[in-house]
């Protein structure tokens, strides 16, 4: 079919039309192509914030050291921290804390299998309302510690039965001790 | 002449019709037939389907049973003991060894068949009857493999198995899914059923064993006698004896109900309660490990046996503490009570006395009398 001299100036326009439509679009993918850039630096500048605000908070190992060292009825203890190669396998086994919301935390537990059952497992999350939120994940905790022990090693239940768990802003602990109480004023010093 | 043709012709018509009609005739009544034998086809295929469908409902019904009885099965042995020992299925490496056919084992199940086997050759000979194997192998077991003590800290060494019979036949240390699972393994090798059994809050397991003459025996290494000494106070158990110290749903598993080869049935000795009540008192001076089975004469009272049984347990709890004497009691093939008493020694411990200036002690002594231990003054009291 042979075009009329109309219909070719009209094709001609709708192509321009349409490449022009296209140009506009591309514009649009670099605009938000630098957007994304933009981002990245906000990121960026997000997580040098957030290391900031790291830096004001004490070490999780300093408030369990600090705890540790409050009584002289302990028996040897093992400490692993954050910052060690296997923190998260060992966060995990303790606790059904999601690991994706820990800052920080250190666990000192015994390591003399004739007195196993004491430990203090300090963490820190990103918020006190976080922290109030799990603290109840460490008290079920406690229940699988007494479960085990209730089976195998019923002795030490008393000590068990004196374990505490409680929450001060980001930070929560879990203590197991015949001394409990004294180890959690110690942890209160500690993050005044 | 015309009309003669059209009259052959119409005769000849009329012949083609007749014929036709007959021919109509029949192919309708043939048709009509194979109408009747397609119905009937369709009668039978129908009557044929409706059997398919019962025997599907029945195939349906088997395979239900089937998957339930696995699926309790699972439930019953297959499961995780405090939220990390896994139990797991042993049958390949014993169906392996019956057969003698090691082609599909992994590499580590090669290895376990190879230490099991090397234990196998060492406590059993084949002229042993399966009793005596299991009693053998039970044996091993205990005196070879400890407790893995670091079970129980608060964070566990992953690079240390204790659970599986691998584990325990390489490193001779066990938790109590360690000890059941190696237990059922030698079992179904000399080729005894066995399962794995686990209380109801999943912290614990042990094994139940089916013996020659058909009945089921609750066998708990991990708890029996004193660390790596036995005292056979869990081997070839009925319910009732362990349901003293161990929980389980019971619709779970079958009941352990045998006394041929029932540990106190076979290892009872005759008794009054006065000879008994003596015998314990010299059991408890061996201050060791040990225990002994009393048949008590026939026609003893449930009752009385049950307030002597708990009077017994609460005059040892005080003389030499709580966890260091625990009594069992179980019924023979003819009703006479069997009672069982053991004594773990090694958890006693002297009491410690506060070291005082001579003259205050000799104040307190002559006010109250010198310190002396609970057992000490039972001994001086009722041991003679």
């Amino acid at each position: 079919m042979r075009l009329n001299e109309y219909t070719k100036k009209a094709l001609v326009l709708i192509t321009a039309a349409s490449m022009c439509i296209g140009s506009f679009t591309a514009c649009g993918s670099d605009k938000g192509s630098s957007d994304k850039k933009d981002n990245k630096s906000s990121e960026s500048s997000d997580s040098n914030k957030s290391a900031e605000d790291d830096k004001s908070y004490k070490p999780a190992k300093e408030i369990v050291e600090a705890m540790a060292s409050s009584v002289n009825t302990l028996p040897e203890l093992k400490y692993v921290e954050y910052a060690d190669e296997s923190a998260q396998d060992t966060f995990e086994s303790l606790c059904d804390i999601d690991y994706s919301l820990v800052k920080d935390f250190c666990i000192a537990y015994s390591i003399d299998t004739e007195s196993p059952a004491e430990e203090i497992l300090v963490i820190r999350l990103s918020s006190e309302e976080e922290a109030k939120e799990n603290v109840s994940m460490l008290d079920e905790r406690i229940d699988r510690r007494k479960k085990m022990f209730m089976n195998y090693k019923p002795e030490f239940i008393p000590i068990i039965n004196k374990a505490k768990t409680d929450y001060d802003g980001s930070y929560l602990y879990l203590i197991i001790s015949a001394d409990s109480e004294v180890i959690s004023r110690a942890f209160d010093n500690s993050v005044e | 002449m015309k009309k003669i043709v059209l009259g052959i012709a119409l005769g000849v018509v009329a012949v083609a019709l007749m014929v036709c009609a007959g021919v109509g005739i029949a192919m309708a009544k043939s048709t009509m037939k194979k109408l009747d034998s397609m119905q009937d086809l369709c009668q039978s295929m129908e009557n044929g389907v409706g059997d398919l469908q019962d025997k599907n409902k029945e195939l349906i019904a088997y395979v239900d049973e089937v998957k339930a009885e696995a699926e309790k099965g699972d439930e019953a042995e297959f499961v995780t003991i405090a939220g990390q020992y896994e139990i797991r299925d042993t049958s390949a490496i014993s169906d392996a060894y019956k057969s003698g056919n090691t082609d599909g084992l992994t590499a580590n199940e090669k290895e376990t068949l190879k230490l099991a086997e090397k234990v196998l050759n060492e406590v059993t000979k084949p002229e042993m009857s399966n009793y005596e194997k299991e009693l053998a192998i039970f044996t091993w077991i205990k005196k070879n493999v400890k407790h893995d003590e670091g079970a129980l800290l608060a964070v566990v060494d992953p690079n240390v198995n204790t659970y599986t019979p691998y584990g325990v036949l390489m490193g001779k240390q066990a938790v109590c899914v360690g000890y059941a699972t190696t237990f059922k393994l030698f079992m179904n090798m000399i080729g005894l059923d066995c399962m794995v059994m686990h209380n109801t809050d999943l912290y614990h397991s042990w094994d139940l064993v089916k013996l020659d003459d058909g009945e089921w025996y609750l066998c708990d290494l991990y708890m029996d006698g004193c660390g790596t000494t036995p005292t056979y106070n869990n081997f070839n158990c009925n319910s009732t004896q362990f349901l003293s110290g161990h929980d389980w749903d019971q619709d779970l598993y079958p009941v352990a109900n045998g006394i041929k080869y029932n540990y106190a049935n076979m290892n009872a000795k005759e008794s009054t309660i006065e000879q008994m009540l003596a015998k314990i008192k010299a059991q408890m001076k061996v201050k060791k490990t040990n225990a002994a089975y009393y048949r008590l004469p026939a026609g003893t009272d449930a009752k009385y046996i049950s307030q002597l049984a708990s009077g017994i347990q609460e005059r040892m709890n005080g003389r030499i503490g709580e966890g260091n004497f625990e009594t069992n009691l179980t019924v023979d093939e003819n009703g006479r009570y069997i009672l069982g008493a053991l004594f773990n020694y090694y958890e006693y411990e002297e009491p410690s006395e506060t070291q005082l200036d001579a003259d205050l002690e000799k104040l307190l002594n002559d006010t109250f009398g010198e310190v002396k231990s609970d057992y000490d003054h039972y001994e001086e009291d009722y041991c003679g």
